[in-house]
């Protein structure tokens, strides 16, 4: 009887995890759909990501379709949930130069350090203030315009 | 056993307080405030002629190596002219000069209005982080105006909530970090600027409460029209508006205070229907006629509605 009792807890509790899981995984699914309708209207096709960058952080398309399924508990599967990051660029990858126009313009006139003036830095003034006091709760302050 | 500490004096042409909440010595952790203010203050103001600033708007046209506290005002400043899409614009000083605001307020006697200027545009302002170098257009000028007085409270806060919770007031500008024992946050009283009394109460905490408004720094030429500091940078004239005073929470001070001139610029309800689409923003204003208007957002944190 008991061990009925355990078997249909761990049931219930394995079909909580398997909805949230499924849940998870088909808003995974469409997340990864959107980014990739959304990288396909706002890259141009010389800065689209190949597919070798998305495979850097997800097994190849045809290995994650071989991964097995493991059988974790009877009722519960786990599979790989499609990747919903997309790399638009690897740290260190060098930006094509004949790639699309940057998207910040920069000035056209090059910085010269040596050029450029310095400011004297200003002497603060020296002022007098009361010492700070203890109190025994917040005192309220009051927001308005600066006076 | 931590001890609530409070200091307060005058800065940046305002009233300035602290208050910190702190097991440790808070007497002389808030001793420092002041001068450390001050250091900003002789950098950063548009009042004194020798300070880093009026060197630097001096030199307009040209390349300029300079601090990293103005650098980060600069870039700052920059940065809420983009958020508002210029609304706030810090190249107005020429047009502020030129409306009589030529001065701290405190002094403002017999202003002198000449014609307005429009602002040069902002997206004119370069900046070179490698060699902290700033250039803005020959002819134009950078007022840091409410912006220095966000970046520094924000500052102080962060450099002292290393030792406990504190409450940073820059005139009436809001900057908390963490919350006193056993509160939920800094309760902070929205001022009513048609009355003494207050609108509502405010639970403030690791965020900002950023006001301005039209209702202070205001002044008459000598035919008779009235000017305030608030400037149309499209016109360089004092804003048209039916705001009197808005009040902006935001997590941080410069984007709090750079929505309050946007709200100001675009009117009422133009102003908090953009307030509502922009991320973790909250405003209250009131109008000219004496309405008072809210997002749902800013009544969330709203502990007593005094009146409303």
């Amino acid at each position: 009887m008991a061990n009925n009792d355990r078997s249909r807890k761990l049931l219930v509790r394995s079909a909580l995890v398997t909805s949230a899981t499924i849940a998870t995984f088909i808003g995974a699914q469409n997340l990864a759909m959107l980014d990739q309708s959304q990288l396909d209207l706002t890259l141009t096709p010389a800065s689209a990501p190949t597919a070798s960058a998305i495979a850097l952080i997800s097994p190849s398309p045809e290995a994650a379709t071989s991964v097995p399924v493991q059988h974790v508990a009877p009722q519960l599967i786990i599979q790989r949930a499609p990747p919903s990051i997309v790399i638009l660029r690897h740290f260190g990858q060098q930006t094509s130069t004949t790639s699309t126009t940057p998207a910040v313009s920069v000035p056209s006139t090059t910085v010269q350090a040596s050029a450029a003036a310095v400011v004297a830095p200003p002497v603060p003034a020296q002022i007098s203030v009361p010492n700070p006091v203890i109190v025994q709760q917040p005192v309220m302050q009051v927001g308005r315009s600066s006076r | 056993m931590s001890a609530l500490y409070y200091l307060a004096w005058r800065a940046m042409g305002c009233d300035v307080s602290v208050q910190l909440e702190t097991d440790t010595d808070g007497a002389a952790l808030l001793r420092e405030v002041p001068a450390r203010v001050e250091t900003i203050e002789a950098r950063l103001s548009r009042f004194r002629p020798s300070s880093e600033l009026m060197q630097f708007n001096e030199q307009a046209g040209s390349w300029v190596v300079v601090s990293d506290t103005l650098y980060a005002n600069i870039s700052a400043a920059k940065h809420a002219a983009r958020l508002t899409n210029g609304a706030f614009n810090p190249l107005v000083m020429p047009a502020l000069l030129a409306q009589g605001y030529d001065r701290d307020f405190a002094t403002i006697d017999e202003p002198i209005i000449t014609s307005a200027h429009p602002a040069a545009d902002w997206h004119m302002i370069e900046l070179h982080r490698a060699s902290r170098e700033a250039r803005i257009p020959f002819g134009s000028a950078v007022d840091l105006g409410g912006i220095a007085k966000g970046w520094t409270a924000a500052l102080i806060a962060d450099e002292l909530s290393v030792f406990g919770a504190c409450l940073v007031n820059f005139g009436g500008d809001l900057v908390a970090r963490s919350a006193p024992e056993g509160l939920p946050g800094w309760e902070v009283a929205i001022a009513d600027p048609y009355g003494e009394s207050s609108l509502a109460t405010f639970w403030l905490r690791d965020s900002s409460l950023m006001t301005s408004g039209v209702d202070f720094r205001r002044w008459e030429s000598r035919d008779g029209v009235s000017h305030h500091h608030i400037i149309d940078p499209s016109t360089g004239q004092s804003a048209e508006s039916d705001v009197w005073t808005v009040t902006v929470h935001h997590p941080d001070a410069v984007t709090a205070e750079a929505y309050t001139k946007a709200v100001l610029l675009a009117g009422g309800q133009q102003g908090l229907y953009w307030i509502q689409a922009q991320w973790n923003a909250a405003a209250l204003l009131v109008c000219r006629d004496g309405a008072v208007l809210a997002t749902p957002q800013f009544l969330s944190h709203v502990s007593e509605r005094i009146v409303l």
